[in-house]
């Protein structure tokens, strides 16, 4: 083919590419930063993952923010303009704002509860009246009752406690039943109907802001976080003194976007700076700058428009990997332009082409070989990172292969410095035994100091960060709220809802024994507001036996008390009539208290029906396993620490991976090199994968299934040098100074990334950078000839023997 | 002491707190002290000779009687004792009939000990409630009507020397429709209007103001 019909071709495919994207960018492209997206999907079943996105959607697009001050007016006008800050929003359509609702969180009104309840009331009791009355009998609680009717201005223990008349409620059991439903455990104390909480110098006001969309959103970030923004400083104008602190998923998400975006922008002008930087000197001519950047673009624009039909939604970490892409889809570029150094005759593409088409080709099959083991974990976010680099990759090689020849120019020859350079590299030899023997020593000590030491840390926690100062506030708020939600949650399965109802109370019973053991502050369940049948009917028989027994304990009361016989006869006459009646969900989940356990409740199902009951304050997270185990259709749900036996379970699958990939290669170099070239060949990849992990070790970072992933880059680079200095034999010294520029722009690359916010981009760039740096070096040495053989052929450099 | 935990959260919590306003209606509206509202600052003028005192006193104390009406019962349950109200301190309730027992209620903490010694205590820290409570009674003793305000709508009725106080919650409190504190030149009787119809009353005779905090020792 001639470089004319090639540039055709090149031509036509990236017009093609680029409608591709345009098509792709108007219909579908989005971006994603919701880092749970990037990992494995660990739901076993559709209904675990329904839950799941319940939870995830109720609760992650809620804020809750603590605006306090020194007095009760203070901290609630400051509350009051946040609120309004929050609720305006200048140019939006009215229709649509970003928050759903923000409000100071109003106490709920028991009128409603009373009315839903109605008459049945009487057959409601709580958790630890309950195992009271069980245990104890009534006796207990008409003490109580008898010692609070004589108290000062009836303030004992069971008298300003009351809800209603004495005579409706004698020993306080629905006001009991009532206590149990108020949030944070009673933290929360409401004063002019909104709720507050006092702490020593000062008080705060709660204020609720639910998002109405989910807050990874790109659009919905930028609009809420405006809205925040506006809101702290309005809360603070109100009065010097005046704190807010708050948790929600808003602001992680919108830290975690905004620093991808920052080093999207950095990393990628860096690199691409670097990468001009080495061209201008390097080349010293603006055609190959030109041209490098056409292969870079090539390279973006295929890499996303494939990314974008095949999954719709680019993830801005992938994103950030992409801008690191550049490092390796310049290698071609280099490789082609340093050609032109191998002498100082006319040159031309052609040229270039016949010289370095086959060891690019070679390198890239390779490449693309490594990171196919990308593709095998179910992880959207790294198969998205190799797609991105895969499609990079053959795009700028397509460039390189096709549009390069036809316009390459005739750039001038190698200056003097790169000359200097070059032949400072071609003169390198193998060190002397003695040096060399030291060498392999120092090699040896760390491999065995390094890898003995060498940790690998799974835990998904580790692998996500947020600002430790939004980290602290969440602690301030949590502390404060007596505990904040958990990440783990039971799902309860049954044929029906009252079987569902009846299950959740059968787990709540163990869990109600961890709050009295302090290994758990609170959970929220459906079942808490609605008993199931079961338990209304068990209560109205427990009830029977011991409160309104004939001769039992009220009934004595009433005859202390001096009431006619006839009273206790129609408190038993309104509890038998009672007993008849029963609570059905649907009028208590009208309520405001209702509606806010609403998400709990996931309604019917493929298997039936379900419910979610959700944990705060889990201080022993094994004593929950044991509270599920025994218990028919509950399991508790515990992403984190399923994602993270996932991580590890890929690491190690990645590792073998990494072995099996190393088998591949040499068997491929074998078949093409023999035997003995293909074990000098693979001493670089494999000895830098080992020093790679030694040196981590050594200096106490812990490894995990990025920095395998890592290494597994790293493989098709090294195996990339190996290849083009065997392949390029004939001119070893040019194809030298080619790697090790190649090498040098890779290390610049994914240095950058060592330095990013996420850590799992840090974890593979710090393994390639020091991958990168390692098979080089070994790379340079096992290609270095003996001391003895130094003499270059005359055409390729001219430079004296040493 | 769980159920004094809940009486006390509840005592507070708005949860449970809705007054029902046909039954509210009913024995507040009887009250014709109600169709007088006032703030604090007229109040203040009005009940100089009581204020004045009531603001150097340092400690207050004397016998109290009770007189507890329930819906349905036909006569009061009766309770005496005495109490003493130490500013800063806080208020000891002893009560001697029909059983011993004594109730101190700081500002951030809440004692009960029955007649066998056996002590419940409750400190704000663990349950905010507690500093509602002792706020409200604080406020009602010392006659302070600036917190009073904040916590009531006030109106006020005098005939004579008498003098009637009415406070009606501005957040509903546990059962309580309204609080009634009447008197001539000491606070002699303050009545409890509570939901449902029940009622508590509770008479202050011979009390004793005093402006040196001696007896600070007694409310512990």
């Amino acid at each position: 083919m001639s470089a004319r019909q090639r540039l055709l071709l090149w031509v036509l495919l990236m017009t093609g590419a680029g409608l591709w994207l345009w098509w792709a960018s108007s219909t579908r492209l989005q971006f994603e930063t919701d880092i749970t997206a990037m990992l494995p999907q660990t739901a076993p079943d559709a209904v675990t993952r329904q839950a799941l996105d319940r939870v995830e959607s109720a609760l992650g697009r809620q804020g809750l923010y603590l605006v306090g001050a020194p007095d009760f007016a203070t901290a609630r006008r400051a509350a009051e303009a946040f609120v309004a800050a929050l609720r305006e929003e200048p140019g939006a359509p009215t229709d649509r704002p970003v928050y759903a609702s923000a409000a100071l969180q109003v106490a709920s009104d028991p009128a409603q509860l009373d009315a839903a309840y109605g008459d049945a009331r009487l057959l409601l009791l709580s958790a630890n009246d309950r195992a009271r009355l069980q245990r104890e009998g009534a006796q207990p609680f008409a003490d109580a009752a008898l010692q609070a009717l004589y108290a000062p201005a009836g303030f004992g223990p069971s008298g300003l406690g009351r809800t209603r008349a004495f005579a409706d409620d004698p020993f306080g059991l629905y006001g009991d039943f009532l206590l149990q439903l108020l949030p944070a455990g009673g933290k929360l104390a409401p004063r002019d109907g909104i709720l507050t909480l006092e702490r020593d110098g000062g008080i705060d006001v709660l204020v609720n802001a639910t998002l109405a969309d989910s807050p990874f959103r790109l659009a919905v970030q930028d609009r809420a976080m405006a809205r925040l923004d506006a809101a702290l400083q309005a809360a603070r104008a109100t009065a010097p003194g005046v704190t807010v602190i708050g948790t929600g998923v808003l602001r992680h998400a919108a830290a975690a976007s905004r620093s991808a975006k920052r080093e999207i922008s950095t990393i990628g002008s860096l690199s691409l700076a670097g990468v001009l930087l080495v061209f201008l000197v390097c080349f010293r001519s603006l055609r190959p700058l030109l041209l490098v950047l056409l292969s870079l673009g090539a390279a973006s624009v295929v890499s996303l428009a494939t990314v974008a039909t095949l999954y719709g939604k680019v993830h801005l970490i992938a994103m950030v990997f992409e801008s690191s892409l550049v490092g390796l889809a310049v290698d071609y570029s280099i490789h082609f332009f340093s050609d032109r150094f191998r002498n100082d005759k006319p040159w031309t593409g052609m040229d270039g082409l016949r010289h370095v088409g086959v060891p690019i080709s070679v390198g890239m099959a390779t490449t693309l070989l490594a990171y196919c083991s990308f593709l095998v974990p179910p992880f959207p976010g790294l198969r998205q990172m190799a797609l991105l680099s895969m499609t990079g990759l053959v795009a700028s090689y397509l460039t390189v292969m096709l549009a390069y020849p036809a316009l390459a120019g005739s750039p001038p020859p190698a200056s003097k410095p790169v000359l200097a350079l070059r032949d400072r590299l071609a003169r390198l030899h193998r060190p002397r035994p003695a040096l060399l023997g030291v060498l392999i020593a120092g090699g040896a000590v760390l491999l065995a100091f390094g890898l003995a030491r060498l940790q690998f840390v799974d835990d998904v926690r580790a692998l996500q960060s947020s600002p430790a100062n939004l980290l602290a506030e969440e602690m301030q708020v949590r502390e404060r709220l007596g505990g904040g939600l958990d990440t783990r949650f039971f799902l309860v399965e049954g044929r029906d809802a009252e079987t569902v109802l009846a299950r959740e109370e059968a787990l709540r019973d163990r869990l109600e024994a961890l709050r009295a053991r302090g290994l758990l502050t609170d959970y929220n369940a459906l079942s808490r507001l609605v008993p199931s049948q079961a338990r209304q009917a068990e209560n109205a028989e427990l009830l029977a036996r011991t409160v309104y027994a004939d001769g039992g304990a009220l009934a004595r009361l009433d005859a202390t008390l001096g009431f006619a016989p006839e009273h206790f006869a129609q408190q038993r006459a309104a509890f038998d009539a009672a007993r008849a009646l029963r609570i059905t969900p649907e009028p208590l989940l009208d309520t405001p208290l209702g509606a806010a356990l609403r998400p709990l409740w996931l309604g019917p199902t493929a298997h039936g029906f379900a419910s979610v009951v959700t944990l705060s304050g889990v201080r022993e997270p094994g004593a929950l396993v044991d509270a599920a185990t025994g218990l028919p259709g509950i399991h508790l749900v515990d992403r984190v620490s399923d994602i993270s036996q996932v991580l590890a379970h890929y690491r190690r699958l990645a590792s073998l991976g990494l072995g099996g990939a190393l088998l591949i290669i040499a068997g491929v170099l074998a078949w093409r090199y023999g035997p003995r070239h293909a074990m000098r060949h693979l001493l670089a990849p494999l000895g830098g994968a080992l020093l790679t992990l030694a040196t981590l070790g050594a200096l106490g970072i812990p490894a995990n299934l990025f920095t395998v992933l890592a290494l597994l880059l790293v493989l098709g680079l090294g195996v990339d040098y190996s290849v083009f200095l065997h392949e390029g034999d004939a001119s070893r010294p040019t194809t030298l100074l080619a790697i090790s520029l190649a090498g040098l722009v890779t290390l610049l690359a994914f240095g950058l990334l060592g330095a990013s916010a996420t850590p799992f981009i840090r974890s593979l760039g710090l393994g390639v950078l020091l991958g990168v740096a390692w098979t080089w070096l070994l790379a340079v040495l096992a290609a270095a000839p003996p001391r003895a053989y130094v003499k270059m052929p005359a055409a390729d450099a001219g430079a004296p023997p040493s | 002491m769980k159920r004094l935990l809940l009486a006390l959260t509840l005592a507070c919590a708005p949860a449970v707190a809705a007054a029902s306003a046909a039954s509210a209606s009913a024995s507040v509206s009887a009250e014709t002290v109600f169709a007088h509202p006032a703030d604090a600052a007229t109040i203040r003028a009005a009940l100089v000779p009581v204020t004045a005192r009531l603001a150097a006193a340092q400690s207050i104390s004397g016998p109290y009687q009770q007189k507890k009406y329930l819906r349905e019962l036909p006569r009061p349950l009766l309770a005496s004792g005495d109490f003493t109200f130490v500013r800063d301190h806080g208020i000891t309730w002893r009560t001697t009939t029909p059983f011993a027992s004594e109730l101190v209620i700081q500002r951030d903490a809440l004692v009960q000990r029955d007649a066998n010694g056996q002590e419940v205590r409750i400190d704000a820290a663990q349950q905010p409630a507690v500093r509602m409570v002792a706020r409200i009674f604080f406020a009602v003793f010392s006659l302070d009507f600036a917190e009073l305000e904040q916590l009531f709508a006030l109106s006020l009725q005098q005939d004579g020397g008498g003098w009637q106080l009415g406070l009606q919650p501005k957040q509903a409190s546990g059962t309580i429709d309204a609080i009634i504190v009447s008197g001539r030149n000491d606070v002699e009787r303050v009545r409890l209007l509570e939901r449902g119809g029940d009622r508590t009353e509770i008479e202050f005779q011979d009390t004793r103001v005093s402006s040196s905090a001696a007896p600070a020792a007694r409310a512990r």
